[in-house]
C-alpha cells in the first residue's frame, strides 16, 4: 500500500502542497440484535476507501473516494489539491501545524477473543436468554431487547514528513433494555452502550448480560411503582456510567481547542474555557483531576496513534481543580503556539477529516470507600444510567436525566425514585465535587458515537469514573413538570 | 460522480441475482451513490473544505422468515458476489422471524421532475467560495459589531436504486443544498448571536448575502442579553425551533414506535388531543418540499394524513411493521425502522409581527439546540434555546435574554397552540430523501426550567 500512499503525497507536493497525508481506511461492523426473545437484525458492514488532505497556500484541501485505484488516488489529490486554492482565497493566515515527528510503526489493539470470529449463533444465544430473563418476571414487562456490536478499523497513515503508520482498533460491548408498562405508568431501565470498551469478544462474556438483563427488568419492574424525585436543591452522588457521560458533556467536549477557537461556533458550539483561562482557571474543587489517556488498557479510546500519527499520550486536562490544558491536534496545537499536538486528531472513516477528539477522559479516582460516601450524605440522592443528557453550546448549563435514582437520608438509602433530573453550571458543579470513590469502584466506560463535524462524524470514546458526590445540586422530576 | 439508471439499476440487480442463486427465497437490494462537498468556515474564513465520493450497497437476504442485512461499499463483480455469500452464510444460521411476512410488492412509481439539478451538481470549489465570502461580507458590512462569521454550505448529488426479487425496480436521482450560518458579535464585552439558513434541490436559491443579513441582524440584535425569572411563558417560535420540535413529535409517528410502546400516540390515538388548527401531513410528492418519489422500500410516496384538525389520526409504516398490523406499507421505510420523510403543518395566516403583537408577556425563540427526550411516552423534552432569544411585552420585542433551558411536553405545547404563520419554510435534515416545511408557531405557554449564562 505504500506505493499508494507516496503517490497520492508525490502529486501533492508536486502540484505546490507544502504538506499532504493520505488515509486508506477499511472498517468492518457487525450488529446483531433481539426483541422480545427473537432475532430482530443482524447485519455485517464493510466500508473502505481513502482520504487525501493536503495544505496549499496555508489553507486544508480535503478529497475521499471509496474506490483505491492509482488513477482515482491521483484525480481525488488533485481535486483536493483545487479545493484547498479555494480555501485559500478565503484565508486571513497560514495554518502552521505544531510539530511531529515522523513515524514508522504499527498498533493493534491486544484482544484474546476474536469477536468476529465467534459464531453468530453462540452471540444470538446470549442476546436471547438476555431477553427471556427479562420477560419471564412479568406480564408487566412489555418490551426486552438486546444487542452486540462489534466494530474493526484497519487503517495506514502515511505523510510528507515521512510517517507511514499501520494499526487495528477492535472492540465491542452489548447493551439490554427492559421496558415496564403498568399502573398507569411507563418505566425504561436498561444496561446501556457505555459497556463498549476495546479489546476482543472477552469483553462481552466479563459482563454476562443475561443476569445485567435480568436486574434491569426488575429495576424497571419496581421503577413503575416508585415515588416522584423530589424537587429542591440537594447532596447528588452520580453513579460511574452517568459520571461518565457528565465527564463526556461538561469535561470533554469544552476541552476540545478547536471549539474554544471557534472551529464549531456553527454547530457543535464554542467552549466557555477560553484560551485565556489555560492553566490559571478554576474548573472544579481540589479533588477533581481530569487525564486525557489514549494508552490505558481497554479504553474505547484507546489507540497506538492518532489520525495525524501522533502517538498515544496521557495529558492532564484538569490537575487539583486547575484547568491545565486542551485536547488537541497540528492544526489547532498550531495556532495557538503550543509546543506539540496532544495526539487527539480522530477521523471516523476514510471519508472524513481528524477532528479534535476525545481519547479516554478519565476522572482520577479519589480515596472514598462508596458506601462511606453514602453514610456521610445527610439528605441527598444516588442517580444511575442515562435517560436524557443537554447542554448548551458552550458547554455550562447541562441537565441530565437518569433512569434510577435512590433517596438517601441519614447516610442510608431508603425511597427508590423514578424520573431524577439534575441540572447545573458545569464549574459550579464541579466545584461542588466533595467525594470520589476510589480505585475498587473505578471503572472504564466508552461513548460508542460521540457526535461533532460538518459532514458528521461518531466518534468511540473512553471515559473512566468511579462514583462521586456532588454538593447542594438541584434536582427534580422530569414529568411532573 | 452520476453513474446513471443503467448501471445503478444493473448493479443492484446483480447483487439481487447472487443472493438469488445462493438459494434466497426473497432478496433486496439498495444502491446509494453519491458525491458531496461542504465548505465550512468560521472566524470568517475557510477552514475544513472537503469532498467524498461514495457507492453503498445494502442487501436484505431473505431465506424464509430468516434475514440478514449485509453492506459494503465496494461494487466490483468479486466483491458483490461475496457481498451475497456473507448474506447466506448468517442467514443460514438465524432463527426464523414469525413477524417477517415479505419484502414489499412492486407499486407503479410516477417520476418527479426537478429533483436533479445541474448547477448543484457542478456547483465547484471556487463557486462555493464566492458564495461564503458574499455571506461573510454581507453579515460584516451590517455593523462592526459583527466579529465572526461561521457556517457551512453542501452541495450533494446522489442516486438511489432499489430493487428486490418481487419487482420493485425503483431510481431516481437528486441533488440538494444547503447554506446555514451562525454569526456571533461583540459589543463591549457582550456577545450576541444569530442564525439562518436555507436548503434546496438548486444551489442558486440559496442567497448568501440574504442568509448573512438574517443572521448578523439576530446576532446584533441580541447583544446584551439580560437573565430572566424562569417560568411559564407564552412564546412565539420560529419555524427554526418548530423544525427541530417537529422532529421529536414525528419520532412517536412511527408504526415501530407505536408498536413497541413508546410512542406518545399510544395513548392518543383518535382523540381530540391538541388544538385544531394543528394539521400534520407527510407529502413526499409535493415539490415545495425536498420531494422524493420513493422510500427506502422502493414503494411510492403519497400525501398522507398524520394529524387532523388536532386528532392524531395515523402512524406511518414500512413493509415489516404494516404486515404486523395486516396494513400496507405507507412508503415511509428508512435506515432504522418507519419514520416520516417530508412533513408538512398546515399554515395559518398570521405573520411573525402579528404574533409578537398578540403576545402580552412571552418570548421569541429563533431555535433549539441539544433537545432530548426526558420521557418518550409523555413527550416531554428538555434543550436550549439558541442564536437568538427574545423577551416579549405588551405586543413588542422589549430586550435579548440569555439562552433559557426547557423542560415541557410538547404534546402541551401543541395542545396550546395559539397561533400558526402563514410562511412555510423549507428546512432539509435527511439528504436529498426529504425534509419538512413548518411555519413559526405562537403557544400560549411553554415551561422555561433553567438559563445560561450568556
Amino acid at each position: 500500500m505504500e506505493d499508494l500512499t507516496q503517490k497520492a503525497i508525490e502529486t501533492a507536493l508536486s502540484s505546490g502542497a507544502t504538506y499532504a497525508d493520505m488515509r486508506i481506511v477499511e472498517i468492518n461492523s457487525q450488529n446483531i440484535s433481539t426483541r422480545n426473545g427473537k432475532l430482530r437484525n443482524v447485519s455485517l458492514g464493510k466500508n473502505a476507501g481513502f482520504g487525501v488532505r493536503v495544505l496549499i497556500d496555508g489553507a486544508w484541501g480535503f478529497s475521499s473516494n471509496c474506490k483505491i485505484t492509482p488513477s482515482i488516488i491521483e484525480r481525488m489529490t488533485l481535486e483536493a489539491v483545487k479545493i484547498a486554492r479555494a480555501s485559500a482565497k478565503l484565508k486571513k493566515k497560514d495554518v502552521r501545524l505544531a510539530p511531529a515527528k515522523p513515524i514508522r510503526g504499527t498498533y493493534k489493539t491486544p484482544l484474546q477473543k476474536d469477536p468476529f470470529e465467534v459464531p453468530f449463533e453462540e452471540k444470538i444465544e446470549v442476546l436471547i436468554e438476555a431477553d427471556k430473563r427479562v420477560l419471564s418476571q412479568s406480564d408487566l414487562l412489555k418490551v426486552s431487547t438486546s444487542s452486540m456490536r462489534s466494530y474493526r478499523e484497519n487503517k495506514i497513515f502515511a505523510n510528507s514528513e515521512g510517517s507511514y503508520i499501520t494499526q487495528e482498533i477492535t472492540w465491542c460491548g452489548a447493551n439490554s433494555r427492559a421496558v415496564a408498562v403498568g399502573y398507569g405508568e411507563y418505566q425504561d431501565r436498561s444496561f446501556d452502550g457505555r459497556n463498549s470498551r476495546t479489546g476482543g469478544y472477552e469483553i462481552i462474556e466479563k459482563i454476562d448480560l443475561p443476569e445485567k438483563a435480568e436486574e434491569s427488568g426488575k429495576e424497571a419492574l419496581k421503577l413503575l411503582t416508585a415515588r416522584n424525585c423530589p424537587e429542591g436543591t440537594m447532596d447528588v452522588i452520580i453513579g460511574g456510567s452517568q459520571l461518565a457521560l457528565q465527564v463526556h458533556e461538561s469535561t470533554g467536549h469544552p476541552m476540545e481547542l478547536d471549539r474554544a477557537l471557534g472551529a464549531e461556533a456553527a454547530y457543535a458550539g464554542t467552549s466557555f474555557l477560553t484560551t485565556d483561562k489555560m492553566g490559571k482557571f478554576r474548573y472544579g474543587s481540589e479533588k477533581v483531576n481530569i487525564v486525557a489517556d489514549a494508552t490505558v488498557p481497554n479504553g474505547l479510546g484507546t489507540f497506538g496513534y492518532d489520525d495525524e500519527g501522533v502517538p498515544a499520550q496521557k495529558v492532564y486536562l484538569v490537575k487539583e481543580g486547575i484547568f491545565v490544558n486542551y485536547l488537541s491536534d497540528r492544526t489547532y496545537a498550531g495556532e495557538l503556539g503550543l509546543p506539540s499536538s496532544s495526539g487527539a486528531a480522530r477521523a471516523s472513516g476514510w471519508n472524513r477529516i481528524p477532528l479534535v477528539r476525545m481519547t479516554n477522559i478519565n476522572l482520577l479516582p479519589g480515596t472514598w470507600d462508596f458506601d462511606e460516601m453514602v453514610e456521610e450524605t445527610k439528605r441527598g440522592i444516588y442517580v444511575e444510567t442515562n435517560r436524557s443528557w443537554s447542554i448548551d453550546d458552550k458547554r455550562l448549563n447541562f441537565q441530565f436525566g437518569t433512569q434510577i435514582a435512590y433517596l438517601i437520608e441519614k447516610g442510608e438509602f431508603t425511597d427508590l425514585i423514578k424520573n431524577a433530573v439534575y441540572t447545573g453550571i458545569t464549574p459550579q458543579f464541579w466545584g461542588s465535587c466533595d467525594a470520589i470513590g476510589n480505585d475498587k469502584h473505578w471503572h472504564m466506560w466508552g461513548t460508542p458515537g460521540c457526535g461533532k463535524g460538518q459532514p458528521g462524524q461518531g466518534m468511540y470514546v473512553g471515559h473512566g469514573t468511579a462514583p462521586a458526590r456532588f454538593r447542594n445540586t438541584r434536582v427534580f422530576s422530569g414529568v411532573t413538570r | 460522480m452520476i453513474r446513471g439508471k443503467e448501471t445503478c439499476l444493473e448493479l443492484a440487480s446483480k447483487a439481487t441475482e447472487e443472493a438469488l442463486k445462493l438459494g434466497a427465497t426473497q432478496a433486496e437490494v439498495r444502491l446509494t451513490n453519491s458525491t458531496s462537498y461542504l465548505t465550512r468556515f468560521a472566524g470568517s474564513t475557510i477552514h475544513q473544505n472537503v469532498g467524498e465520493n461514495n457507492t453503498s450497497l445494502t442487501l436484505r437476504f431473505v431465506l424464509g422468515k430468516r434475514i440478514s442485512t449485509v453492506s459494503s461499499n465496494d461494487v466490483r463483480p468479486e466483491s458483490i458476489k461475496g457481498l451475497a455469500e456473507r448474506g447466506y452464510k448468517i442467514v443460514r444460521v438465524l432463527e426464523e422471524d414469525p413477524e417477517f411476512i415479505s419484502l414489499p410488492e412492486p407499486q407503479p412509481i410516477s417520476g418527479l421532475e426537478g429533483l436533479f439539478v445541474k448547477e448543484t451538481a457542478e456547483c465547484t470549489p471556487d463557486t462555493r467560495a464566492e458564495m461564503v465570502e458574499a455571506l461573510m461580507d454581507e453579515a460584516h458590512s451590517l455593523s462592526p459589531s459583527v466579529k465572526e462569521v461561521a457556517g457551512a454550505l453542501s452541495v450533494t448529488s446522489s442516486e438511489l436504486a432499489v430493487i428486490n426479487s418481487l419487482g420493485v425496480n425503483a431510481y431516481s436521482r437528486a441533488t440538494s443544498a444547503s447554506l446555514s450560518t451562525t454569526t456571533i458579535s461583540r459589543e463591549a464585552g457582550v456577545e450576541g448571536f444569530g442564525t439562518a439558513g436555507d436548503v434546496s434541490r438548486n444551489v442558486k436559491d440559496l442567497d448568501p448575502a440574504k442568509i448573512g443579513r438574517e443572521a448578523a441582524e439576530r446576532s446584533v440584535g441580541s447583544l446584551g442579553a439580560k437573565m430572566i425569572e424562569v417560568g411559564e411563558y407564552e412564546v412565539v417560535f420560529e419555524p427554526y425551533a418548530v423544525s427541530s420540535a417537529m422532529g421529536f413529535l414525528s419520532s412517536g409517528l412511527s408504526a415501530q414506535s407505536y408498536q413497541d410502546g413508546t410512542s406518545w400516540m399510544c395513548d392518543l390515538m383518535g382523540e381530540k388531543v391538541f388544538s385544531e388548527q394543528f394539521t400534520v401531513w407527510d407529502d413526499g410528492r409535493d415539490l415545495s418540499g425536498l420531494a422524493f418519489p420513493f422510500d427506502l422500500e422502493g414503494i411510492p410516496k403519497r400525501k398522507f394524513m398524520l394529524i387532523e384538525e388536532g386528532v392524531p389520526k395515523a402512524v406511518v409504516y414500512d413493509s415489516y411493521t404494516a404486515h404486523k398490523d395486516g396494513e400496507k406499507s405507507t412508503g415511509h421505510a428508512g435506515v432504522r425502522g418507519p419514520s416520516p420523510s417530508h412533513l408538512f403543518i398546515k399554515r395559518g395566516d398570521a405573520t411573525k409581527e402579528e404574533m409578537i403583537e398578540e403576545t402580552k408577556k412571552g418570548l421569541l425563540v429563533t431555535s433549539f439546540w441539544y433537545v432530548r427526550t426526558v420521557h418518550s411516552r409523555k413527550l416531554v423534552i428538555t434543550g436550549m434555546t439558541r442564536d437568538g432569544t427574545w423577551m416579549i411585552g405588551d405586543g413588542e420585542i422589549k430586550y435579548p435574554v440569555k439562552n433559557l433551558r426547557f423542560t415541557d411536553s410538547l404534546l402541551k405545547t401543541f395542545v396550546n397552540l395559539d397561533l400558526i404563520g402563514k410562511e412555510g419554510k423549507r428546512r432539509g435534515g435527511r439528504g436529498i430523501y426529504g425534509g419538512m416545511v413548518v411555519p413559526a408557531i405562537k403557544a400560549k405557554t411553554f415551561l422555561f426550567t433553567g438559563q445560561t449564562e450568556y
